[in-house]
């Protein structure tokens, strides 16, 4: 007996020695050191979540489509904000018919990863794979027919004038068909293994959803071999991790800096690292259809009172470490050609105003000792943890309402179920996100009412208040007329619409926070899509 | 002997059968559908439903469950990924490998920190040497996980940069997760070694040891320590369990691709068939491991053998 | 026990434990640890009792922004959070939401369990072995795991939150309860009332239940600690009270950005829940060594 246990408890000993051993060695081979220094030719980028496919179309986590759409793929078009929006791309030249409905396509002559040479049938037959995908409904809806000419022409037909048809340009990228359909007919899902279908400047090396993602330059790329040969993308999920990656000289481009730590990365860059205005809005959305208190929220004067009621430099400090900045346009006009502009103030707006507030509510019907008490306008609605942006302004939001004489609870989860509920106008009040827009056409999902988007305010219904005929005519106005003059005037008019509804209101554009390694020259900053054959070694 | 052992073995089927079945019920509770989660913004309803309706996720509970049950054990196939389309096993399997390998390491270290620690501390009690990794250990059971993750993490990383901040490329990278999880651990299998030994030495049997003159250090080592470690295996398998606890965090701040960061990063998109296989593949390495233990405990605990030798013959 | 009949077994009971209770503060007294941990705890009771006397509840959740992160000062003696909110009044309240959540999720997941513990064990047999059963497969899925997927699945709020902590500890007081049940239905008092026609769910309430306790309450309050610690786990993980309403788990986690340039957001809270923890620890490990006797010399 006690021989037994003391050979059981060497054993034991003895096995836990070796799987300490075994642990410590396994990862030693593998590695490229813990980090400091890398190999000298290779790029590294944070990667906060896991890249979700190789497939362009699978890409809904939008760090993924940073790598997949551009570096991987390209379209008919590309999109540079720094430098005027959408550029030609694998499109030489596009000819538009008179009546606005046939575009031809000259291509270039560029070849895949896979060597064979882009042909019109590829471009064909990617935009007939992405018409039928619902997701890209968005962007393809108004496309009748995409047919292939000849070797290097294509022509696309639609099936109303659309002017917005750059974004669905840039959007569609183009497969090898030959790859795609023989990984299709091989059984594998498109996507989960690294692939040469794309004609983009670097090619998948290394995908592994767990261990990361290695690219490396496609040397036949059709405009020049990229000067940046290998990239390497690491996986840090925590962002202070990230940050003291950067600081430690492990990272050489850190897109996305959490703001809080902004100052302790210019501290470490110097001169290496940016600041700009991101392209996207947090907005606040009143669902004036909720049965809330009576209906309380389809009365105009309190959601009037609710908008005054907002102080949006709080909500910036409390958010973004104060580095925002105050929103009243749908989409920064500085990315977006064709968005009104508040400094020309022909739209309205709302601003912290406590006198303004108190009065609605006084018109409203309601008294002073009720005003005192607080008035219930239900419950602020939004997506993400406490520490996200979205949670961090609903918790600001629901203290200015405090302050002014309202009560609101705050609800938070995630953001499946959550958005979910807002498209089926089950919420009072929403706190709400939109990014990447590049052309104002794209306020259709917000406010027509067959748009398949983020129409979370019902504007058409028999009881709506609004004159949400006039709205709709002014989206399909905006989205048939080419002129950017006459368009623009059009938006004005849709936006000072919609804030006189007081249903929406923007609080911010967030700001990105760029910092890159002294090893590299990155050019102009993109807010949305960065392109590493912009980058280059500065030795 | 045997028989206990087949039974208990055996008895692995039910527990894995049951958990399938807490996971899924739990699961199912929750709101949203995969189809909303993975189309996302900009799709009409009909094809959400119709994304649903190919996962077979409009079915009726019961026969939902019953398909998983039958894929996994009769196909080994726990599905596909809702996100990355990628199969469920294929995807989960390295990352459960990670995972085990960082709780073992974290049992390793907590039982070489705490056990010795808590036989000495038990023989020299009320010395020093007890007093301070008593005192110790009570501090570092208090503090939670994550705070001693990020301590670790700005000290060692950004103030000494000796470790890197994430990622297990080298050996130096287990270090900070595997201590991040096996401190708390450690300090509760000191805590827990040191009241057994405690309750070994009160036994009548050592005091008549003692009084018989043995040498004290005989003593220990005869008597004590074989009575006093039997439970403390139990509480090594059980600490099994605070560790993946303790991975869960450890993998989200040292950005270890684990199971545990896996199964948070999918929660968001309510990928099901991800998280469901992760909590039964963790399920199933505790059962096992708890098993193993109970084994051992059965062969080395005279009480147990003799109920079994006795029940046989 | 030759007068076994004739004792009235509830006297009996009455009398034992009156006695027995002294004795055991008396132990308790003894121990230097216990008593430190028996003060702090009353202290922290005192002043989350008391709370309102010294601070209200609005300066818990109103914000002043001109103070964000401002370090400790006369006024605010623990600084202010990264919404300008009073840290001081936000420990005060937000420990009253902890310890309650704590608190209530013992005393259920002990009552759950206790009741299934001593059912089991009572009656033993194929009751025992369907409760005990369940108990394995309910016990192979780790606390974390099960947790996380009851309050993602239910929404994390204040019952939620209560209901996931007592499904995943309740299994404890089950297996404790049980093999204590074993033990003392042997015994002569349990088997003189059996014998008086008392029906089985009377003997389990009023003679197991009761001598159990000693037993119970030491799980308990260790419980207590890991409960809070599992708190901010769960915040940390997203999984926690929803805002503005103060708990310590949630300021940890939302101190989390703000760690490396204002500290003091993250040391208060932290120091707050291993308090409470190092104090429910030495309160427990007194209890327990004042409760079995053969463990202290």
């Amino acid at each position: 007996m006690k021989k037994n246990m003391k050979k059981l408890l060497a054993l034991v000993l003895v096995l836990a020695m070796a799987l300490t051993v075994f642990a410590g060695c396994g990862g030693g081979d593998s590695g490229s050191g813990s980090g400091g220094t890398a190999d000298d030719s290779t790029l590294r980028i944070r990667l906060r979540t896991a890249l979700q496919s190789a497939d362009w179309q699978q890409c809904a986590v939008f760090e993924s489509s940073q790598i997949i759409w551009v570096q991987v793929f390209e379209g008919l078009y590309g999109m540079d904000e720094a430098h005027g929006g959408y550029y030609n791309l694998l499109a030489k030249n596009i000819d538009v018919s008179e009546d606005g409905l046939t575009y031809t396509v000259d291509l270039v002559d560029a070849t895949f990863q896979n060597g064979d040479p882009l042909t019109a049938e590829d471009v064909a037959y990617s935009y007939g794979v992405a018409m039928e995908n619902p997701r890209f409904d968005y962007v393809t809806s108004m496309i009748n027919n995409v047919k292939a000419v000849d070797d290097k022409t294509v022509v696309i037909t639609l099936d109303y004038p659309y002017s917005a048809i750059s974004h669905t340009f840039w959007t569609i990228k183009v497969y090898s068909k030959r790859e795609y359909e023989e990984a299709k007919a091989n059984g594998v899902e498109f996507g989960t293994v690294p692939h040469t279908a794309g004609t983009g400047p670097y090619i998948i090396t290394e995908y592994d959803v767990s261990a990361g993602l290695k690219l490396k330059a496609y040397e036949n790329y059709w405009k020049g071999a990229p000067d940046i040969k290998n990239v390497e993308y690491r996986l840090i999920t925590e962002d202070s991790a990230a940050v003291i990656a950067y600081e430690n000289g492990e990272l050489d481009y850190l897109t996305n800096v959490p703001l809080s730590d902004w100052d302790n990365i210019k501290k470490a860059a110097g001169d290496n690292c940016e600041l700009i205005k991101n392209n996207d809005v947090l907005f606040v959305g009143i669902n004036w259809a909720s049965p809330t208190n009576n209906n309380i929220l389809g009365n105009q004067k309190v959601r009037e009172a609710i908008f005054y009621a907002v102080n949006k430099a709080n909500i910036i400090k409390a958010a973004t470490s104060d580095y925002g900045t105050p929103a009243y346009e749908y989409m920064p006009s500085e990315y977006v050609a064709t968005s009104p502009k508040v400094s020309d103030g022909k739209f309205k707006t709302f601003d912290y105003d406590k006198d303004a507030c108190h009065q609605a509510l006084l018109d409203a019907g309601y008294t002073e000792d009720e005003i005192k008490a607080g008035i219930d306008v239900g419950t602020i609605l939004t997506y993400g943890t406490e520490t996200s942006e979205k949670g961090k302004a609903a918790v600001v939001l629901q203290a200015c309402l405090a302050e002014n004489g309202m009560k609101a609870q705050v609800e938070l989860g995630e953001s499946a179920p959550i958005t979910a509920r807002m498209y089926d106008q089950d919420y009072d009040i929403a706190i709400y996100y939109d990014s990447g827009n590049y052309d104002y056409n794209n306020i259709r999902q917000q406010l027509h009412s067959e748009s398949k988007g983020m129409y979370i305010i019902r504007y058409k219904a028999d009881n709506s208040p609004f004159n949400w005929q006039r709205m709709e005519e002014l989206i399909t106005m905006g989205v048939s007329t080419a002129d950017e003059k006459e368009r623009y005037d059009i938006y004005t008019e849709l936006w000072n619409m919609t804030m006189e509804t007081a249903t929406i209101l923007p609080l911010y554009h967030s700001a990105l926070g760029v910092a890159w390694s002294d090893r590299i020259d990155i050019g102009d900053v993109n807010p949305s899509f960065y392109h590493i054959t912009d980058f280059s070694w500065t030795e | 002997m045997h028989k206990y052992v087949i039974k208990r073995i055996l008895f692995l089927i039910p527990t894995i059968i049951g958990v399938t079945l807490i996971i899924y019920f739990v699961m199912n509770l929750t709101p949203g559908d995969p189809g909303r989660a993975i189309l996302g913004t900009g799709v009409p309803q009909e094809a959400i439903d119709a994304y649903n309706h190919n996962l077979g996720y409009d079915l009726p509970f019961f026969q939902k469950f019953l398909n998983y049950l039958y894929n996994m054990f009769i196909n080994h196939d726990f599905g596909i990924s809702y996100v990355t389309k990628q199969s469920v096993f294929a995807e989960i399997w390295p990352r459960y490998m990670v995972t085990l390998k960082l709780a073992f390491i974290g049992v390793v270290i907590s039982a070489l920190l705490g056990i010795p620690l808590g036989i000495y501390s038990a023989v020299k009690q009320y010395s020093l040497m007890d007093t301070i990794p008593s005192l110790v250990s009570f501090f570092l059971a208090a503090v939670p996980t994550f705070v001693l993750g990020l301590v670790l993490l700005y000290f060692f990383s950004l103030k000494l940069n000796w470790l890197p901040s994430y990622g297990l490329e080298s050996w130096k990278g287990y270090i900070m997760p595997a201590l991040a999880i096996s401190i708390p651990t450690a300090a509760q299998n000191f805590r827990f070694t040191k009241s057994s030994m405690l309750e070994a030495i009160r036994q009548d049997y050592v005091r008549t040891a003692r009084a018989k003159g043995a040498p004290e250090s005989a003593v220990i080592w005869k008597h004590v320590l074989k009575n006093a470690l039997l439970p403390v295996i139990t509480q090594i398998g059980m600490s099994l369990g605070m560790l993946l606890c303790g991975a869960v965090v450890a993998e989200q701040l040292f950005s270890v691709q684990g199971i545990g960061s896996l199964i948070v990063e999918r929660i968001t998109f309510k990928d099901e068939p991800i998280i469901i296989a992760g909590t039964i593949l963790i399920s199933i390495c505790f059962t096992v491991v708890m098993l193993i233990v109970d084994i051992i405990y059965a062969f080395i605990d005279p009480r147990i053998r003799a109920k079994y030798t006795k029940a046989r013959g | 026990m030759f007068k076994k009949n004739k004792v009235n077994a509830e006297t009996l009971d009455g009398y034992v434990s009156q006695g027995k209770w002294k004795e055991i503060w008396r132990r308790y007294k003894k121990s230097k640890g216990a008593m430190i941990g028996l003060i702090m705890m009353a202290a922290m009771a005192a002043v989350l009792i008391l709370a309102p006397l010294f601070v209200s509840y609005e300066s818990a959740t109103t914000q002043d922004f001109s103070l964000m992160l401002a370090t400790p000062s006369a006024e605010h003696i623990f600084g202010n959070d990264g919404y300008g909110r009073d840290i001081f009044a936000r420990i005060i309240y937000g420990g009253r939401t902890s310890v309650a959540i704590a608190l209530i999720a013992t005393v259920t997941s002990c009552i759950v369990g206790s009741m299934l513990g001593a059912v089991a064990g009572y009656f033993g047999g194929r009751t025992d072995s369907l409760i005990m059963r369940s108990l394995d497969i309910f016990m192979s899925v780790p606390d974390i795991l099960f947790t996380m997927a009851v309050v993602y699945a239910l929404g994390a709020n204040f019952v939620n939150l209560i209901v996931a902590l007592t499904l995943a500890y309740f299994t404890n007081y089950v297996r404790l309860v049980r093999s204590e049940v074993l033990t003392l239905s042997e015994q002569d008092y349990v088997e003189a009332s059996r014998a008086g026609g008392a029906n089985g769910l009377r003997i389990i309430l009023s003679h197991i239940i009761p001598n159990a306790v000693g037993v119970i309450i030491v799980n308990t309050t260790l419980n207590i600690a890991k409960i809070i610690l599992y708190e901010a786990t769960l915040s940390f993980l997203g999984l926690g009270m929803p805002a503005p309403q103060p708990e310590w788990g949630q300021m940890l986690s939302e101190a989390r950005e703000y760690m490396r340039n204002t500290p003091h957001l993250m040391f208060f809270p932290a120091a707050a829940i291993i308090i409470t923890a190092c104090s429910v620890n030495l309160v427990g490990d007194g209890l327990r060594d004042a409760l079995d006797p053969h463990l202290k010399s």
